[in-house]
């Protein structure tokens, strides 16, 4: 069968609209050839059931969320304590923004650097994390520092440096019409800087001039170590080399074909630039038009014209060096420093910076330099690359080591149950990730490609050994189904399955303890029913030899799914099933909120108060280990029934311990420490006492844009809620002026909102409008009916 | 951003595209973000530019773009075809992301679920995105990648058409066919994607 009849074909038959004529022209066309008939009656019938499918463009519905998937217009928002003032430069793949620090008793100017939302692929995020991670320990006169770093709400990286306000060193070279001697000096604290990068072990892959700033002082500055990735050790492809965005012409012969890289590169790098400086031009052109392949020769096989030669090739050229240079000048012993510099094969180059340095020093003061035109450099020392690892081991690697454990683990103690083993596996690959990069919010990524390229491992390692293979890919595909990850999760789960199934009775536990990860994809895709069939067809295999621990965890997650349908009892059976056959599960608290959430919404507030107060005291009775999200939870839970039944009094204890729960917890800007001033400040509200709701207030529209969207909810309840603790505390004018517009807003955009949710705030802030317009412009606290009703939950969600 | 600057930009807009049209794709990732940031901003000021007032239509929004983006005097038609066929690619990533996001916003609620705050401020943000459209749209990605390995030709008409709004007319010029044959390419696009999407897994 040729696909390329089939358009032809579709077409002529499409144009018959009688099935038995069309039908005859399709068995007429085809003859013998079946698949090709099968092929254009499927896609006959596809056609006739596709009706509209892809006739509404797609770009509304994208305009419509474009501020959500991007995040408001960066400048004047904060980053950290970092506040945008200006967009610097627009890379491609990320933006460099003038910022300013702003902390209590400081401000500080910086240069923050973001990945561009949207292009956030997991080799940029891992380039951030790297760059992040070398500044941090780099210390230079001649080195941009890194003044503080993080990672967005959206999880991606960002970093803050000290800002250069300078010029790129080759055109700082030229506007300056520097001399060949101040230009050598100027190249001479470049590589200084770069001898100290290597010293303390770190390579720095991009040096190129816009990646030198001279600044004011006249002093180079080097930036960007955005190049210096952990990936650039993998085998390039096209699409790798295109991504990583290099500027080719100045790349090495060995970044480009993927080989390794020393502190070589960076010499050869320092050599492109110093031609540059010396010349004005780049030893190569390249142009658009080039083809990978011919780049590649170029670079790799062509040799550059001497720099004496470029100098003089075009009149044009040397003005733009500065028009004092001239070719006598550079021919010699500068040609060949460069050339050394420039050599295809690493090894032929100066071994060091400090050699090149030297070198340069050397020809400075008229000393004959150790370098000889193409010869004495070359020794076959493979000692650089022998003892040269670079800062970080790559991930492929650390993943070796993990699976390697996890063999050993494997043979040491066969009588480990499967789920241990698995457990334990995770973690430590977790804990080697996590201690290859400082930065833990990173992890879910590196993890994410660590799994890819555990996957990968795994298709070649485990060769007849099928339940290993199956117990390591339920690890890994478990987590992808964590990180939703859901195709490579899912095909690593059936692999497995696969894998093991042939081997073991149907009962078996690992087996089952697949068949609950795909049970439970089935849930994050939505199919409900699908997901509960698949629970059941596992609990139907349960026996008292599988775990207790694995038993309860599978009813509490079938709870979920059903309480996602609404079937509440059944849904409160499961989670009952749980708490009986894991009365010490590390999981019983989350299994109580359930419980407490499920009745909550069903209006049984008593019993819901029983199941968090359950939850809280278990908690509490662990200590600091109970101190987390889930203690947080269940104590604002519990104080939001006790605030339900009008019991406020009672409420504000718990709110407040959730609050300092929630201050150790996620730390002092977060957007669960907002959520609970907020709630604070309402029930403050409730109490009549404005006062102290408005310092709550305050701090919640304070903290909340950082986290949250305008047209969040919660920001939009705080804002109102911010409103009416103003109008009831202050007389200034202005302010109440605000303060009514900013009621206005909410109103203006709940009432185009037609959610449940909204609805039921919507009655409360028209209440406190109207009474606050009722007031004019004069401060008269009354209250209204309205204005003080006090919403409801009516359901769970 | 000062007179000056946008000057700069629009100039720099136009040979961005030439050199895209041309297989830059350096150009590209150049260009990509500039025509994020106007999407951005036109589709913010088309929903909250006046109360109660509906999107711009979907050719509108490209064009609006393309218009503020490129200098208006030096631009031919085909750089305007360039632009709605990147814009093609900006929009099919947005949704993708927001498809993504969707989906993860929806792992945490399972966190959410098992421990979420019962008052009623504390439920999850409004989401633009059901998750079957979220699901929907990344099978689409996959299927429409997979149809490209068959059918290149036949999937970029859908990247235009269905990404970036351009008409059946406009999309056989930008792609050099005739309107017989784009239509074509059209219908069994759609029967091959709809047989895709459909298909039992």
């Amino acid at each position: 069968m040729s696909s390329n009849q089939i358009p032809d074909l579709f077409e002529k038959a499409l144009a018959i609209s009688d099935q038995i004529a069309r039908e005859a022209y399709v068995v007429r066309e085809c003859g013998n050839d079946e698949d090709l008939a099968q092929e254009l009656r499927s896609l006959l019938t596809a056609h006739e059931q596709a009706g509209e499918f892809l006739e509404d463009s797609a770009i509304e519905e994208a305009a419509a969320i474009l501020p959500s998937v991007l995040g408001s217009n960066l400048i004047g928002q904060f980053i950290g304590a970092w506040r945008v003032d200006s967009l610097v430069q627009a890379g491609g793949m990320g933006s460099v923004f003038r910022a300013t620090r702003i902390e209590d008793d400081f401000t500080q100017e910086g240069a923050l650097k973001l990945v561009r939302v949207g292009f956030e692929t997991p080799e940029l995020v891992a380039r951030f994390s790297r760059e992040r991670r070398l500044l941090a320990t780099v210390e230079h006169p001649n080195i941009a520092r890194l003044l503080d770093g993080g990672t967005t709400e959206e999880g991606l990286p960002w970093l803050a440096m000290e800002f250069v306000d300078g010029l790129p060193i080759d055109v700082y070279a030229s506007t300056k019409e520097l001399s060949l001697r101040e230009r050598l000096e100027l190249f001479d604290g470049l590589t200084e800087a770069i001898a100290y990068l290597h010293e303390n072990l770190i390579t720095h892959r991009d040096i190129k001039a816009s990646n030198v700033l001279v600044d004011r002082a006249g002093r180079p500055r080097v930036l960007d170590f955005g190049i210096a990735n952990l990936l650039d050790d993998a085998a390039p492809s096209q699409h790798t080399s295109a991504d990583r965005r290099l500027s080719l012409s100045t790349t090495s012969p060995e970044q480009l074909r993927g080989q390794a890289i020393s502190t070589a590169t960076d010499v050869y790098s320092l050599g492109v630039l110093l031609y540059q400086l010396l010349t004005g031009d780049l030893p190569y052109r390249l142009s658009a038009s080039m083809t990978a392949r011919e780049i590649e020769e170029l670079i790799c096989e062509r040799v550059p014209p001497l720099a004496s030669q470029s100098i003089g090739a075009a009149p044009g050229v040397q003005e733009s060096a500065g028009a004092k240079l001239r070719p006598g000048a550079l021919r010699g012993d500068l040609d060949t420093i460069v050339a050394t510099c420039l050599q295809k094969d690493p090894n032929r180059r100066y071994r060091t910076v400090t050699e090149l340095r030297a070198d340069l020093q050397r020809y400075r003061e008229h000393r004959p330099i150790n370098a000889r035109p193409d010869s004495t450099v070359y020794q076959a020392s493979k000692f650089v690359l022998r003892h040269w690892r670079g800062l970080a081991a790559t991930i492929a690697t650390i993943l070796a080591l993990a699976v390697g454990l996890a063999m050993a683990v494997w043979q040491a103690d066969e009588a480990r149950r499967q789920r241990d083993r698995a457990q334990a596996m995770n973690e430590f690959m977790q804990e080697v990730l996590a201690e290859a990069d400082p930065y833990e919010a990173d992890l879910n990524k590196t993890v994410r490609e660590a799994l890819q390229e555990a996957s990968e491992l795994l298709d070649a390692r485990f060769q007849g050994q099928p339940r290993l293979e199956s117990s390591l890919r339920t690890s890994v595909g478990s987590v992808q189904l964590s990180l939703l990850d859901l195709e490579t999760g899912e095909a690593n789960l059936l692999r497995a399955r696969d894998l093991l199934q042939p081997l073991v009775s149907s009962d078996n536990e690992q087996l089952l303890n697949i068949n609950a990860n795909l049970a439970w994809l089935f849930f994050e895709r939505e199919q409900y029913q699908d997901s509960i069939a698949a629970y059941e067809a596992i609990l139907s295999q349960f026996n008292d030899g599988h775990e207790a621990d694995f038993r309860a965890t599978t009813y509490n997650d079938l709870g979920l799914v059903l309480a996602e349908e609404e079937r509440y009892q059944e849904a409160l059976d499961n989670y009952d099933r749980a708490l009986v056959l894991a009365p010490k599960s590390k999981a019983v608290p989350a299994t109580l909120i359930n419980m407490g959430y499920v009745h909550d919404g069903l209006g049984n507030l008593e019993e819901a108060k029983d199941y968090y107060q359950q939850a809280i005291d278990i908690l509490r009775s662990r200590g600091e280990d109970g101190v987390g999200a889930d203690l947080a939870y269940s104590l604002n839970n519990y104080g939001n029934i006790l605030s339900q039944q009008d019991r406020d009094d009672e409420a504000l204890p718990f709110y407040l311990e959730s609050l300092s729960v929630r201050y150790q917890v996620y730390g002092e800007e977060a957007d669960a420490v907002a959520f609970q001033h907020m709630n604070i400040g309402r029930l403050l509200l409730d109490m009549e006492r404005p006062q102290e709701a408005l310092a709550h207030l305050d701090t919640a529209v304070r903290m909340f844009p950082k986290f949250r969207d305008e047209d969040s909810i919660r920001l939009r309840v705080a804002r109102a809620s911010h409103a009416r603790a103003l109008l009831l505390t202050t007389k200034d004018l202005e302010l109440r002026a605000e303060a009514i517009d900013s009621l206005d807003n909410v109103v203006t955009a709940l009432k185009t909102d037609s959610t449940v949710r909204s609805s039921r705030f919507l009655g409360q802030f028209v209440g406190w409008l109207e009474e606050a317009r009722s007031q004019g412009s004069t401060y008269q606290p009354q209250k209204n009916q309205l204005a003080n009703q006090k919403p409801k939950l009516v359901d769970g969600i | 951003m000062s007179e000056t600057d946008h000057k700069e930009r629009t100039a720099d807009v136009t040979s961005l595209l030439r050199a895209w049209s041309a297989g830059d794709s350096a150009a590209e990732a150049e260009v990509l973000p500039l025509i994020y940031d106007e999407l951005h901003r036109i589709a913010r000021s088309g929903l909250n530019g006046d109360a109660g007032s509906i999107t711009l239509q979907a050719t509108d929004i490209v064009s609006e773009a393309y218009l503020r983006l490129s200098d208006q005097r030096n631009t031919d038609w085909k750089d305007r075809q360039h632009f709605f066929a990147i814009t093609a690619t900006v929009v099919r990533r947005v949704l993708l992301d927001a498809a993504r996001k969707r989906l993860a916003d929806k792992r945490d609620k399972r966190k959410e679920v098992i421990s979420l705050d019962a008052d009623p401020n504390s439920t999850l943000p409004i989401q633009a995105m059901t998750q079957a459209r979220a699901v929907e749209l990344l099978d689409l990605d996959k299927a429409l990648d997979s149809l490209s390995d068959v059918y290149p030709r036949q999937a970029r008409l859908v990247e235009l058409r269905y990404f970036s709004g351009l008409s059946i007319e406009d999309s056989a010029h930008y792609l050099g066919v005739s309107l017989a044959t784009a239509k074509r390419d059209w219908s069994l696009a759609k029967a091959w994607l709809h047989r895709r999407l459909t298909a039992p897994s």
